[in-house]
């Protein structure tokens, strides 16, 4: 049976990182999957990605999430990155961030994205899901993590898979 | 290079069962994924189940979500922490529509942790009538000191009924 389900790359912080980028993608799958488990040094701020180092007003979509016990559902429409959570993660837990990119390999599509982060603890419990697009037709070569004001800390895994059609 | 993405176990029920237990789960991989299609024969439309893991019934299971039901427009949400098991919403009971199974997805990541474990599961039940669906999207923490070695699932109320399935995948980041 083919392989259809491949990491490309995985990096495990060794110390406090701002961003952590992914370069060099190659352009064999079909789609892309994230899977990070993350924390942040301080509640600043919100993770972002950024697709080919583009930080044009070019990211837009919508979010339904639990904030502090609110249910906050609206669009987004940011430029230097998309959002792939709202607020920090929790500085005292570990999280978990699931990302699909479909069709990254594709020059004629814009890039659909379909983020969850998962982040409860006994202090709060904040589900949140998201429904990106970025708008550019280039194929994905690049991707950067990064939180608008607080880095990831020691320990923080990030592995990209690559996911094939045939 | 070599797949990543394989298939620990798969489980389909020939016969009402109480308990679904996935034992002796292998420590080679990087995260699981638990795939079901189920329904229930408790005598309502929707109900719930529950997960445990490693058979561990100490209050240390942490959860929030949020939720689209019936004809809801806006999503509602909740929390709940130091629970004893970790809730697997929704599922069909008998009032569902027929031969309809509900379909959850649960991803455990870094499983062999020895701190907490997050999950995230995603949820549903469709029927034909607008007052019985509903879509969660649950976040997940067990905050166990032990890595992941068994996982069991319950209906709520009552069994699992025939046909009912479950996959437990392992996937490797190396």
């Amino acid at each position: 049976m083919a392989a259809t389900y491949e990491p490309i790359a995985t990096t495990t912080l060794g110390s406090a990182t701002a961003t952590v980028t992914f370069s060099s993608i190659p352009g064999t799958y079909t789609d892309l999957r994230l899977i990070a488990k993350v924390k942040e040094t301080s509640t600043a701020g919100d993770s972002r990605m950024r697709f080919n180092g583009d930080t044009g007003t070019n990211y837009n979509g919508t979010r339904v999430l639990r904030s502090y016990s609110t249910a906050v559902t609206g669009t987004i429409n940011t430029t230097n990155g998309l959002w792939i959570t709202q607020n920090s993660l929790n500085s005292l837990s570990w999280a978990m961030i699931e990302i699909d990119i479909n069709s990254y390999s594709s020059s004629i599509a814009y890039k659909t994205i379909f983020a969850t982060n998962s982040n409860a603890s006994y202090d709060q419990q904040i589900p949140q899901v998201f429904n990106f697009t970025w708008r550019n037709t280039a194929v994905v070569t690049s991707l950067d993590f990064f939180n608008t004001s607080t880095p990831y800390v020691i320990g923080s895994t990030f592995t990209l898979y690559g996911i094939k059609a045939a | 290079m070599a797949n990543t993405f394989t298939l620990i176990e798969t489980k389909t029920l020939s016969t009402s069962t109480t308990s679904v237990t996935f034992s002796a789960i292998p420590a080679t991989y990087t995260d699981l994924r638990l795939r079901i299609s189920a329904r229930t024969d408790y005598g309502a439309t929707r109900t719930g189940g529950r997960l445990t893991v490693n058979a561990d019934s100490s209050a240390i299971y942490d959860s929030g979500y949020i939720i689209q039901y019936d004809t809801n427009i806006e999503a509602a949400s909740g929390g709940n922490v130091n629970g004893t098991y970790l809730d697997i919403e929704y599922l069909n009971g008998t009032g569902a529509m027929a031969n309809s199974f509900c379909v959850t997805d649960i991803y455990i990541g870094s499983y062999l942790d020895t701190t907490n474990r997050q999950m995230s599961m995603m949820s549903g039940a469709v029927s034909n009538v607008a007052s019985d669906t509903g879509l969660f999207l649950y976040n997940m923490n067990y905050r166990g000191a032990s890595p992941i070695t068994s996982l069991t699932l319950l209906a709520n109320t009552g069994n699992w009924v025939a046909n009912s399935t479950f996959y437990l995948y392992g996937i490797k980041n190396s």
